[in-house]
């Protein structure tokens, strides 16, 4: 079900002005202010999503409970731990869906983005390195300023800085005629869980793999 | 020119073998002669990733065939054919020679995208295998294809947490709702439902065979249909 739900997404989703701004707020909202002819499908999956996730965790629950004899107990803890991490992974796209958030704001050089009370940072300028006419590396030095405190830091692409649960994202960046900086403020309070769940995906999985590729009896 | 030789060469392993691992060689050498150009991974661009497909899919080919008898000769002009296509694309495809931009300067993109080709090389495998097996009859491919189809599952599930971290790192979120997130989710749930079918009684073999080919199906549009005709973070 869940499988062509996503099929019928697939095709649809490009066609659709709507999603071009799915990613820019909290999925949950975004589906509140989207006509349902648009994100029905979305909004079935979601329904499918957490009946597959109770089916797990009951499963799961169940097949660990019953788990009696040593025999092949790793291979049947690999599978289980698999399941375990799809749950998490599905609780961090959960806590993403009801409190991501994602702001933008263009700085130019010499100005001042006020983060919070006693926060702000000031766009010092911006250092890059060329090959044969292309930026191959670039970053932006910001100050710091935490109350009192006065720190340079520099964020780059790959490299933002965390200040308070936020995430500071070098998003863009034009040189001329003015040097400025497209930032980005994030926040992605699902992300440790999901980081959780792909860790135990990983180690169930290689688990599993490992053990079932030296299993003749497959 | 020498992809060019290199297609040619893997069409006409289909009649001689050795043209195989010579067409490998070749390849392989020009993938590496491109990298060290280029000094970076040549996996940018359809000409790129086509090629480090193709090289990846006989790679993967060559151990495969020590568990093969009757399948193995069918088996390999399969893979010949199937290479010889990615090849072929490949020579009608321009090179991306431009240095990488900052934000594909990362190890995670590189763990990303290496990942993604060789699952997709595995599933290719599997798919040619099972194709094989069923065409001629052979179901005792069976046990081989979903040991081929576990390991690309391995694979591609790393791809796509390496891909949520270098998301997480190089967009604030770990997550996108694009075409190329639906399709890689519709890959990854396609062979869950494939492990978790075989489970079931009566649906290993012919079945659990033809799914393991159809998958495929939905490998290459997540690949070469999503970054040829959506607009996508993925795009090429």
């Amino acid at each position: 079900m869940l499988l062509l739900l996503m099929l019928y997404g697939g095709f649809s989703m490009p066609s659709e002005e709507a999603f071009n701004s799915i990613n820019n707020t909290p999925l949950f909202k975004w589906l509140s202010e989207t006509p349902l002819h648009i994100s029905w499908w979305l909004w079935a999956s979601v329904v499918v999503i957490v009946l597959l996730v109770v089916n797990t965790i009951v499963c799961t629950a169940d097949a660990i409970i019953k788990i009696t004899t040593k025999t092949g107990l790793l291979l049947r803890i690999s599978a289980q731990i698999i399941h375990i991490s799809f749950c998490f992974l599905m609780l961090g796209h959960l806590l993403s869906s009801i409190g991501s958030y994602h702001a933008f704001f263009v700085i130019p050089k010499g100005g001042i983005l006020k983060v919070n009370e006693y926060t702000n940072i000031h766009f010092k300028e911006l250092q890059y390195k060329t090959l044969s006419g292309y930026i191959t590396d670039i970053q932006a030095i910001l100050l710091l300023n935490e109350g009192n405190k006065v720190q340079e830091k520099a964020i780059a692409p790959n490299r933002p800085l965390f200040l308070e649960g936020l995430g500071l994202y070098l998003k863009d960046f034009t040189l001329f005629p003015e040097e400025k900086i497209l930032i980005e403020l994030s926040h992605e309070p699902g992300a440790p869980w999901a980081l959780l769940g792909a860790i135990l995906f990983t180690g169930g999985t290689v688990s599993l793999v490992l053990l079932k590729l030296k299993d003749r009896r497959i | 020119m020498i992809v060019l030789a290199t297609a040619l060469l893997y069409l006409a392993s289909i009649f001689y073998y050795p043209l195989f691992l010579i067409a490998l060689s070749l390849q392989g050498s020009y993938i590496l002669w491109r990298g060290l150009s280029l000094e970076r991974l040549p996996l940018v661009g359809v000409h790129d990733t086509l090629l480090f497909l193709s090289f990846s899919t006989v790679l993967f080919s060559l151990p495969i065939t020590k568990f093969l008898n009757r399948e193995k000769r069918p088996f390999l002009q399969a893979v010949a054919l199937l290479v010889f296509a990615f090849s072929g694309a490949s020579v009608l495809s321009p090179a991306v020679n431009t240095p990488l931009p900052p934000v594909l300067r990362t190890y995670w993109f590189e763990l990303h995208v290496v990942l993604s080709f060789l699952s997709y090389a595995l599933f290719g495998l599997a798919a040619v295998l099972g194709a094989v097996g069923l065409l001629k009859n052979f179901t005792e491919v069976e046990p081989i294809q979903y040991r081929i189809i576990l390991t690309g599952y391995l694979l591609f599930s790393l791809s796509m947490i390496f891909g949520g971290i270098w998301a997480y790192l190089a967009w604030g979120t770990y997550w996108l709702w694009t075409p190329k997130e639906i399709w890689t989710t519709l890959l990854w749930l396609t062979y869950t439902l494939y492990l978790h079918f075989r489970l079931m009684q009566g649906w290993k073999g012919r079945v659990s065979i033809t799914i393991g080919v159809l998958g495929y199906a939905v490998v290459l549009f997540t690949y070469l249909g999503v970054g040829l005709l959506m607009k996508s973070s993925h795009s090429f």
